[in-house]
């Protein structure tokens, strides 16, 4: 079977963090794939995000990455702490 | 295992499933709960094709789904005096493993040799022909969990042709308690009609399908195909949970299989036609299903359809096999209703 690849999205500084943070605890792929889609699901992009965005998108981050095992609310709060900083 | 003496199949089917005018297959204790006949080939290959996405977490995810709906299904089947006999009696939790271990071979599940049994605490063994062996431990853990009234924890080992599984007591929280939960919107009316065996009443469409029970497998004689019966809940769960996770890579990959899976069914020659797929989605409980159109474009009305985008690959791969081209579908959704118009992308 050939590997996955991941897609190609384009990221502003925020969406850039949040794929950081997640990448080395989901793999790209997967953590591309979370951003846009919980990106979507507020209606804006993972270049569009904002400072005012950070709070729901942690909420939803932390609700998904527990089917796949992992601890959300600790990536939560890192996500959390982004806010602000990247102004 | 007993079975009807006039079409073979084993009484425990009709037992515990209704092949329903609806295009569904509940179960009697639960109108709500819907079974149907899946395809092996087709459940690993959609595995498989998650797995490169997202890791092996999505055999967890598997698991998960499994373990809600069989938890529900093993409550259903012991009601009443029954379960209290089950659940406190010194004799009676390994005996009600045993017996509901068993009706997995019934249905599909392979052949299960248990081997650990310490009353609120673990069971394990050995599942040979597993026909997938994330759901047979989630399989497992719900029917622990409906006898021990406990949250457990599935481990196995897979070891080629068969899998050692152990189910214990989960201590601390069940972060998924609430997780892997599908419910169907609504449920529509049909008209499926099947010809009842004279002695057990089940359809005798059936007969297509061949149990060993020594093995624990079913097969599709017309496709020449390992199937199971399955609760389709805890499939959507997997499917609903991940795709809200991580959006059109999960419609992709069952689209694709399935799509595959139509087409193949065309080449083997089980579709010939688009009454084939209309019956068989029906009798395998997927739904049930008109078409109209022409070779050009083609409608699909489906009513309680398993999953949209099962439903819609198939339909695609079933239409590039008899028209020849790739197809390009329209799709319309309501709740219980599904219509797929497809067109050649020639025309």
């Amino acid at each position: 079977m050939s590997e996955a690849q991941p897609p190609k999205i384009e990221t502003n500084k925020l969406g850039q963090e949040i794929l950081d943070l997640l990448t080395p605890i989901v793999g790209a792929i997967v953590a591309l794939a979370m951003l846009d889609k919980q990106c979507t699901g507020i209606g804006v992009t993972p270049s569009t995000i904002r400072d005012d965005h950070i709070e729901v998108l942690a909420q939803r981050i932390e609700y998904v990455l527990v089917i796949f095992g992992h601890d959300g609310k600790a990536v939560g709060t890192r996500i959390r702490a982004l806010k602000g900083r990247t102004l | 295992m007993k079975r009807c003496k006039e079409c073979g199949i084993p009484d425990i089917i009709g037992r515990d499933q209704v092949w329903s005018s609806d295009g569904t297959i509940p179960i009697p204790g639960d109108p709500t709960f819907r079974m149907g006949i899946i395809e092996v080939p087709v459940i690993r290959a959609i595995a498989a094709k998650l797995e490169a996405i997202v890791g092996p977490a999505i055999h967890t995810m598997f698991m998960e789904g499994k373990r809600k709906n069989a938890r529900h299904y093993i409550d259903t089947l012991l009601k009443g005096p029954l379960g209290f006999l089950v659940r406190h009696s010194n004799s009676g939790g390994k005996k009600a493993y045993q017996t509901l271990l068993q009706t997995s071979t019934a249905l599909g599940y392979g052949h299960v040799i248990l081997e650990v049994y310490e009353r609120k605490t673990r069971v394990g063994g050995t599942i040979h022909n597993p026909y997938y062996t994330p759901l047979f431990v989630g399989d497992v853990r719900g029917v622990f969990e409906s006898i021990e009234r406990l949250p457990s924890k599935g481990s196995w080992e897979d070891k080629g042709e068969s899998a050692k599984i152990l189910v214990e007591r989960m201590d601390g929280e069940d972060k998924l308690a609430k997780r892997f939960v599908f419910e169907e919107k609504a449920r529509l009316p049909g008209n499926m009609k099947y010809s009842p065996c004279k002695t057990c009443g089940l359809p005798k469409e059936l007969m297509r399908f061949k149990w060993n029970i020594e093995k624990g497998t079913i097969t599709d004689t017309k496709a020449n195909e390992r199937v199971f019966i399955a609760g389709l809940n805890d499939i959507n769960a997997v499917f609903m949970e991940l795709e809200e996770a991580i959006g059109d890579p999960v419609p992709s990959a069952i689209i694709e299989v399935n799509h595959d899976y139509g087409l193949e069914l065309v080449r083997k020659g089980v579709v010939t036609g688009y009454g084939d797929l209309v019956r068989g989605a029906g009798l395998k409980g997927l739904g049930f299903t008109s078409f109209s159109g022409n070779r050009e474009r083609v409608k699909l009305t489906f009513n309680n359809p398993f999953n949209k985008h099962y439903i819609l690959g198939r339909s695609l791969g079933v239409f590039e096999g008899l028209e020849g081209t790739k197809g390009e579908a329209t799709v319309k959704e309501q709740p219980g209703a599904l219509e797929i118009t497809i067109t050649g992308r020639g025309g």
